[in-house]
């Protein structure tokens, strides 16, 4: 106590009150985060260690060790699941990446600077979209006989396209909706990163003669590279948790081939009822996404000291 | 003089590729809203009507009345407003006290937001809908706005950081000399200083709210609990002829305060999703 005393020595003396102020200003958030956020959890992680099935009567829960993991994980669906899902990620990722990138260094150079700012609006709009509704459009336009997609295709004498009731096509489509949804993201954070770009060094290139790729390769982009990280790794989990847009576009038809991890852990606990397992596939979720996320950070950054 | 030209030329290639890529980005909403406008025989035709050819109201007529939408978009607009309220206040609140005082626990505190904020919404439905089940609080919308915090508070609060951050300790100190208290020091100074902020945290928190899915498609069941977009899945689930002009109403509707906030708050959108994402 004299030692703090000592160091505050030169501050007044705090009242009673003002020395409750931080208690007073995070209680809320704090008491709210604990009962909503860590006691679910917790409480989740005791159920995926039970047998326990909503359907069943409570008499018949019991205490199933590890086994709720074990047939989560030797489930072929959910393994089918796991692969489906990363493929998923990784394509949408790499093409809002580019698409976004492509447009965020058009949106930033000097000579759109007079006509784009409509744009940079309107790009906002797909991302402010519930990903239900943007799947919901999109459906009608992937559909067979009567959507846009299909007709326009018919109309410019190509061939129609099953989207949604042949598996590789109803994987394309759901990769579709992700990048028109999640592209203006990366468009918008790229345009912050390619801000902070120093325009003495970009001219200095110009005047040597280096070419617009060569500057980009060697001066933008190792610039912004940790924006680059830190979409990568924010698309990353997102796109792993892809969930929305499959239930309402595809419903992880034809037959299980588009279910993804979100929607196979949703159907083991509420459509077979089986929350044991379900808590217990939500958990391997978490830890997968965690994983991805870390890796593909730690991959980026790497070069940075 | 060459070298102008070819500026001006890359520009015009620059100009044409921006709004061609644009169009294609709006052109599902376009072809929505415009549906949503339609007369159905205007909508079933194999060769489409890309500029709409007649105007109808009977859509939304038909949502309204066979399906009452009106309740879902109420239902939407009351718990996101609620949760955004709910949020900024409590939000405001824990980002000032974790950036104006250092203490015991302050670390471990913010390091706690942040790995809840990681934690997917998935592996909430299960202990919830349990919980829930217990408390009588299943198609409850005050259980929804609590379920909502589990990721509205901890984006609210990691976002005030950023904005308090930015505030320099010097206002506070000469205030905290003149005899101003911590609580009037938040109430006068810090809250006054952050207000652009605010309306950042709110916008995110009101659309992220507005267009939850996986938590409401578990809590709320019951019609007339349900909102828009659990409205718009039991739709396409349950009729077996696709009702496309319905569809199109209802996701009009849905998409309504995304494209308004779009495009009249764009400002505030920007700086909340970069910070969001630099900061995390």
């Amino acid at each position: 106590m004299p030692m703090l005393e000592a160091r505050k020595g030169v501050k007044i003396q705090k009242s009673l009150s003002d020395r409750m102020a931080p208690a007073v200003f995070l209680a809320p958030a704090c008491i709210l985060l604990a009962l909503v956020s860590l006691v679910p959890i917790f409480y989740s992680l005791y159920i995926s260690f039970l047998k326990y099935n909503l359907a069943k009567p409570i008499s018949t829960v019991r205490f199933y060790g590890l086994q709720n993991y074990i047939k989560m994980l030797t489930n072929p669906q959910f393994q089918d699941s796991i692969v489906w899902t990363l493929t998923f990620a990784l394509s949408s990722l790499v093409l809002e990446v580019l698409l976004g990138m492509i447009l965020a260094v058009m949106l930033n150079s000097e000579r759109t600077k007079r006509f784009n700012a409509p744009f940079k609006t309107f790009l906002i709009i797909p991302m402010m979209i519930a990903p239900v509704v943007s799947a919901t459009i999109w459906k009608l336009m992937f559909y067979p006989v009567y959507g846009v997609i299909n007709c326009t295709l018919q109309l410019m004498g190509l061939g129609q396209i099953n989207w949604l009731g042949d598996t590789f096509w109803a994987k394309i489509a759901l990769i579709i909706v992700d990048v028109w949804g999640a592209t203006p993201f990366c468009v918008l954070v790229f345009q912050a990163a390619l801000k902070t770009v120093s325009v003495e060094m970009l001219e200095a290139a110009k005047v040597d003669g280096a070419s617009p790729w060569r500057t980009y390769f060697s001066i933008t982009l190792p610039t912004i590279r940790n924006f680059v990280a830190l979409v990568v790794t924010i698309r990353l989990s997102d796109a792993l948790r892809v969930f929305d847009s499959v239930m309402q576009l595809t419903n992880g038809a034809p037959g299980v081939s588009t279910e993804t991890l979100g929607t196979t852990i949703y159907k083991t606990a509420f459509r077979y009822n089986d929350v044991g397992q379900g808590s217990a596939g939500a958990f391997i979720f978490f830890v997968i996404v965690s994983v991805v996320a870390m890796v593909a950070m730690r991959l980026m950054r790497r070069q940075e000291t | 003089m060459g070298k102008r030209a070819s500026a001006r030329s890359a520009a015009t290639v620059m100009f044409v590729l921006l709004t061609l890529l644009t169009a294609v980005f709006l052109f599902p909403i376009y072809w929505a809203v415009t549906m949503s406008f339609k007369e159905k025989a205007d909508i079933l035709v194999t060769v489409p009507y890309y500029f709409p050819v007649r105007f109808t109201l009977a859509n939304f007529s038909d949502i309204l009345r066979k399906s009452s939408y009106n309740i879902f978009a109420y239902n939407s607009a009351k718990i996101a407003v609620i949760t955004t309220v709910l949020c900024v206040i409590i939000a405001g609140m824990a980002g000032f006290a974790l950036t104006r005082f250092s203490f015991k626990g302050r670390k471990t505190i913010s390091n706690g937001i942040f790995i809840i904020r990681m934690v997917p919404g998935l592996v909430y439905t299960v202990p919830l809908y349990m919980i829930y089940n217990r408390l009588g609080l299943l198609n409850s919308h005050f259980g929804l706005i609590m379920a909502y915090c589990t990721f509205s508070l901890p984006m609210s609060i990691w976002l005030f950081l950023s904005f308090y951050e930015e505030v320099p300790h010097e206002i506070y100190e000469s205030a905290v000399i003149d005899g101003c208290n911590e609580y009037k020091l938040f109430l006068s100074i810090a809250l006054p200083l952050v207000v652009p902020s605010i309306s950042v945290v709110a916008i995110l928190c009101f659309i992220g709210s507005w267009n939850e899915f996986g938590l409401a498609l578990t809590l709320m069941f019951k019609d007339v609990y349900k909102t828009l977009p659990i409205a718009i899945n039991t739709m396409i689930q349950h009729e077996r002829d696709t009702p496309f002009g319905s569809l199109a109403a209802a996701g009009t509707l849905a998409m309504l305060p995304a494209i308004i906030l779009s495009l009249t708050t764009q400002k505030y959108i920007v700086k909340g999703f970069t910070a969001g994402a630099v900061k995390g």
